[in-house]
């Protein structure tokens, strides 16, 4: 179990590791190929956005082949037929900002957004036009400001016959061209995020199903253990009280020799002596019982089991007890429910007789001054059989009618507390329950319920016992 | 004429003596018990038991002492524990009852299963006696058991 257990937790930590190791991996390779992943995605944006520059200024180009004579007249209206375009190009790609045309002297002649039709570019962008007439054949980009965001402005000069015309512009924002470099970065990492989220959950799972089963399967071992632990020390006290038996015995012998001396000597002070010896054979008498009721507690039941008729046992007992409950000055009652009509059940005589006689004699101790004892037996319908032990006595508190069959629970002053909890062991052993109801002052009941035999109870008890005498006339 | 010798209708003869007839103490033959159990305090105990009833008790704390003190031939009675630790007690009552003079054999055990009982009786013993002994069935049981074997 511990190895379970051991093993277990080195798995989970390997596992652990792994993953962590793993997601290292992935992660670093990404930030490795971020790089060449940004530079990709750039060279993409840039080739992406020369193609629309390079769309508008073909369209500003064809107008102005179209339209014969200046062909700044033709630009300066670009907007009326340019104006879509730009304004599609800019709302398709998110990361685009603006989406202009600017004349040679720097005046919006196009825009996406209407509103800065004749405004002046800014100074960076005039440089920028610059710069391009410069380069003539060269697009540039420049990092700029737009309001707040950063933005690369790419720029496609118009040439018309040598002369630069206009140049087209795209602004595209910086932060937004980042978000979509993360984006793409994240795409290439999302399926394994995804495969080891699920891996992970799968694991934890595991490892928490195998959790509970290690502590469930530890509990039932520390339970094992415990109950162990208990026999054993029951098997010591029960070698214990074994050995106890002879000096008892012994102790008896001596005892008896003892009287016999005192006997033979003469005085009042010899019958004291004897009387003292009396008092010492009690105590030891005591601890026989003691011993030979705890015995009997540990002992595992060797059954004879017969057929028992529930009338014919009741009244049996009853005729047992009748001199002594009569001695007393007790009396005996019998109720026997005619619904039991001869119904038997399967159990050991002797252990049933002991069981109703040790209720009897707790009856006896509780009536001291005079009552009635009942002996009862009933059944419901086909049920099973109810024997009732009744007593007029003094009855149990209800704070301790629960613990009545504890073991070494009792009310007498000299008793050893075990007859009741050997009662409910014999009874439970034999396939039956017990129950008791007391009230103070008005008596106690107890209640065995026994199922009565069934059919496969009494083939079975035909096969072990040989056939009887009168079976056999029969 | 009276023939000589003793009358054949009369074989005995009547002497008269002038002294008195000295008080015979009649000395009752002692019954010799042999008790052999492992636990000494127990023999010793029942021992002083047997001995304050009129009984010779014999001593023996094992069985190979049990075994020698019987082929001594003085016991009239054995009370043997079945189970001790060097011979079993059952097999010292085969060895009692296979002796020239058979001495009868009380077993006394803890353990009064079934088993043990049959293997007792079943080995020849004369009663079986379950431990804890009261003092009253051991003095019941002695001379019945000592009756049984004459019989």
């Amino acid at each position: 179990m511990a190895n379970r257990h051991a093993l277990g937790k080195k798995l989970a930590i390997l596992g652990l590791i792994s993953f962590v190791i793993v997601a290292a991996v992935v992660e670093s390779a990404s930030q490795l190929s971020k790089r060449k992943t940004d530079a990709e995605i750039h060279a993409r944006v840039q080739t992406d956005t020369f193609r629309l520059l390079e769309t508008i200024r073909d369209r500003l180009l064809q107008r102005v082949r179209a339209a014969p004579g200046l062909p700044a007249r033709a630009i300066a209206n670009a907007n009326d037929w340019l104006a879509p375009f730009l304004a599609s190009t800019v709302i398709e790609n998110e990361t685009y900002v603006y989406a202009m045309v600017v004349s040679h002297s720097g005046t919006i002649v196009a825009h996406s957004d209407g509103t800065q039709i004749n405004t002046q570019v800014p100074e960076h962008i005039r440089e920028q036009i610059t710069v391009a007439r410069g380069r003539k054949r060269w697009a540039s980009e420049l990092d700029a400001w737009f309001g707040d965001d950063r933005i690369v402005n790419y720029a496609l000069p118009v040439m018309v016959d040598g002369a630069l015309v206009a140049t087209a512009h795209i602004g595209v924002s910086v932060p937004a061209l980042d978000q979509q470099k993360a984006d793409e970065r994240w795409e290439a990492r999302r399926m394994f995020w995804l495969a080891a989220t699920a891996c992970m959950l799968v694991v934890a799972t595991g490892c928490g199903i195998a959790w509970l089963m290690i502590t469930r399967a530890r509990r039932t071992d520390e339970a094992e253990a415990r109950r162990n632990h208990l026999a054993e020390v029951g098997k010591l006290a029960g070698g214990l009280v074994h050995e106890i038996r002879n000096p008892l015995n012994a102790m008896r012998m001596q005892i008896a020799v003892m009287r016999g001396k005192l006997k033979r000597l003469p005085g009042e002070e010899s019958e004291a002596a004897a009387h003292q010896l009396s008092r010492l054979e009690s105590e030891v008498l005591r601890l026989q019982d003691l011993a030979a009721s705890f015995l009997a507690y540990g002992r595992p039941p060797t059954d004879k089991l017969q057929e028992l008729d529930a009338a014919e046992i009741l009244g049996d007992v009853a005729d047992f007890l009748q001199a002594e409950f009569e001695q007393r000055g007790l009396a005996i009652k019998l109720e026997i429910d005619p619904q039991v009509n001869g119904a038997t059940m399967v159990m050991d005589r002797g252990k049933l007789r002991q069981v109703l006689l040790n209720l009897a004699d707790n009856a006896l101790h509780a009536m001291s001054e005079g009552g009635t004892l009942t002996l009862g037996v009933t059944r419901e319908a086909s049920g099973p059989l109810s024997f009732t032990v009744k007593d007029t006595g003094r009855g149990i508190p209800k704070d301790r009618l629960a613990s009545v069959f504890d073991a070494f629970f009792s009310m007498k002053d000299d008793g050893n507390g075990l007859g009741l909890s050997i009662v409910k062991q014999i009874v439970e052993s034999s396939g039956g329950t017990i129950r008791v109801q007391s009230e103070i002052g008005c008596g106690t009941c107890f209640t065995l319920c026994f199922p009565t035999t069934t059919k496969a109870q009494r083939r079975e008890l035909r096969i072990v016992t040989p056939a009887q005498p009168s079976e056999v006339t029969a | 004429m009276r023939a000589p010798g003793p009358d054949p209708r009369r074989p005995w003869r009547v002497t008269t003596r002038n002294e008195p007839i000295a008080h015979e103490v009649v000395e009752m033959a002692t019954d010799t018990v042999l008790i052999v159990d492992d636990d000494r305090s127990f023999v010793e105990a029942l021992a002083t038991f047997l001995e304050d009833n009129g009984y010779r008790p014999l001593r023996a704390v094992n069985g190979c002492d049990g075994r020698e003190v019987l082929r001594q031939g003085e016991a009239d009675l054995a009370i043997v524990d079945v189970h001790m630790p060097d011979l079993d007690g059952v097999d010292l009552l085969v060895e009692a009852s296979c002796l020239a003079r058979p001495v009868p054999v009380i077993m006394i055990s803890s353990d009064d299963g079934k088993e043990t009982v049959n293997r007792c009786h079943g080995a020849g013993a004369v009663m079986f006696m379950a431990k804890p002994i009261t003092p009253d069935e051991l003095l019941e049981a002695i001379p019945r058991a000592i009756e049984r074997r004459a019989s």
